[in-house]
């Protein structure tokens, strides 16, 4: 019936199958009990605005809740579905078809690409189908780049691999305030000898 | 992303000019709505577009770029080209039309399509009932070539209103690639047919089950008459 060019029928309803999304956002591990506790400090200081990106919300748990539970929800927005996503040019057609084909017949045993796409370009900086379309940021490519030998169109593949992965940004602020725990801690720690029922579940 | 670098290892792509990003799986799905910003802004995105959708034998795809890619895209050609290769009997990884097809879908609502070929919707021609990856759903009715490997070139085009080829020359263009196609027995996806005739030749080998498959939801002819392949209260099975 599909492609049917509306001779059979006419749709009055549709079911559309959904997938869930390759990449889960990962699950937390709690840290350790004095870890928390320096967490707690820290959202206790007046500087912590520096550390604010990570995972916003963490942040104004913390500050508002001062509850670990809680917290430890927000910190997995921390942890997202990432995908690696690629774009490389050729000049040659029958490399790129070549290319293609050998990414599309893969056994699926073998680790794959989860999308395969190409697109054929003109020899031009038009920013909407030129070579400017390729790069993610539009100082990555400028003309001197461009073989000389490239004809008047060229070709690329667009490839994506998802990853689940802290977000690299998120992983960045998150080690600044696992630095500044480290510090706490051993106050933390000398505290505990001073008090060892600090620590409370 | 070790396992990503030595998945990319046995690529013949020009080493300088790869360029590599990580974004949210949302952001990904996603990315024709920043297209649709980009291209909003520039008054590129509420114009005709009249786009031509092919699906090439593989056989045929190494000519098809010396004749219709390297001669006759100009350089003020306006809007993407694709060109992506499918399994027609072999396992293929649908997933990936899948995941673009609801921006497109978006897409294809928002502009005012003079030729409506929704390029991507091939997904729902595949088989949802089976895992991924699926396979060419054989009981889809869009005509597709003989071969076990083809490829979807779409012309993605757009006529601005005041620069650029005319509407008028793009679907001259069109008419040009389509005529070049009939020596590589390519298929049009959907194409515009004036007579049965044409249509029959269309389906080849299809032509048969497609009749059947009239006679048998609507023996009357009475959906669709506008598509010029069956006339109403014609005795089915010998279309004139």
């Amino acid at each position: 019936m599909l492609g049917g060019l509306g001779q059979f029928g006419i749709i009055t309803n549709a079911r559309i199958v959904l997938e869930s999304a390759p990449q889960q956002v990962s699950e937390f591990r709690p840290p350790p009990c004095e870890e928390l506790v320096g967490m707690e400090k820290l959202a206790l200081r007046s500087d912590f605005a520096g550390v604010r990106n990570c995972s916003w919300q963490l942040l104004t748990t913390l500050k508002l809740r001062g509850t670990f539970n809680f917290a430890m929800d927000s910190f997995a927005g921390c942890l997202a579905c990432q995908v690696r996503w690629i774009r490389a040019i050729y000049t040659d057609f029958q490399s790129f078809t070549r290319d293609q084909e050998m990414l599309i017949s893969q056994p699926s045993t073998t680790d794959t690409f989860d999308y395969v796409e190409g697109f054929v370009i003109i020899n031009n900086d038009n920013p909407f189908n030129g070579w400017k379309s390729v790069p993610f940021a539009p100082e990555q490519l400028n003309s001197s780049m461009i073989p000389k030998d490239a004809g008047s169109v060229m070709y690329y593949i667009e490839l994506t691999k998802g990853f689940d992965s802290i977000d690299i940004h998120a992983m960045e602020q998150v080690r600044i305030i696992f630095l500044r725990l480290a510090f706490s801690r051993r106050i933390l720690l000398r505290k505990n000898l001073e008090n060892e029922n600090t620590c409370q579940p | 992303m070790q396992k990503v670098e030595k998945m990319l290892a046995p690529l013949n792509y020009i080493q300088s000019l790869r360029f590599t990003t990580d974004v949210s799986y949302f952001q990904f799905l996603n990315r024709i709505h920043d297209v649709e910003l980009s291209l909003s802004s520039h008054g590129l995105w509420d114009v005709p577009h009249p786009w031509l959708n092919l699906f090439i034998p593989r056989s045929s795809i190494l000519d098809f770029n010396t004749k219709v890619f390297k001669q006759l895209i100009n350089q003020d050609f306006s809007g993407p080209i694709l060109v992506y290769p499918v399994n027609r009997d072999k396992y293929v990884f649908m997933k990936n039309l899948l995941q673009i097809s609801y921006p497109l879908l978006h897409f294809f609502l928002r502009t005012q399509l003079l030729v409506f070929q929704p390029c991507r919707f091939f997904c729902f021609l595949f088989d949802s009932n089976s895992s991924f990856p699926c396979r060419w759903d054989n009981r889809a009715s869009a005509v597709i070539p003989e071969e076990s490997m083809f490829y979807l070139v779409a012309f993605l085009r757009n006529a601005l209103p005041s620069s650029g080829p005319s509407l008028k020359s793009q679907m001259d263009d069109n008419s040009k690639i389509l005529s070049m196609c009939h020596d590589i027995s390519c298929k049009q996806y959907f194409p515009t047919y004036t007579n049965p005739a044409q249509w029959e030749q269309h389906f080849g080998s299809q032509w048969q089950n497609f009749v059947e498959l009239k006679q048998t939801f609507d023996p009357h002819a009475i959906l669709a008459p506008g598509q010029n392949i069956f006339r109403r209260n014609q005795i089915l099975g010998s279309p004139s």
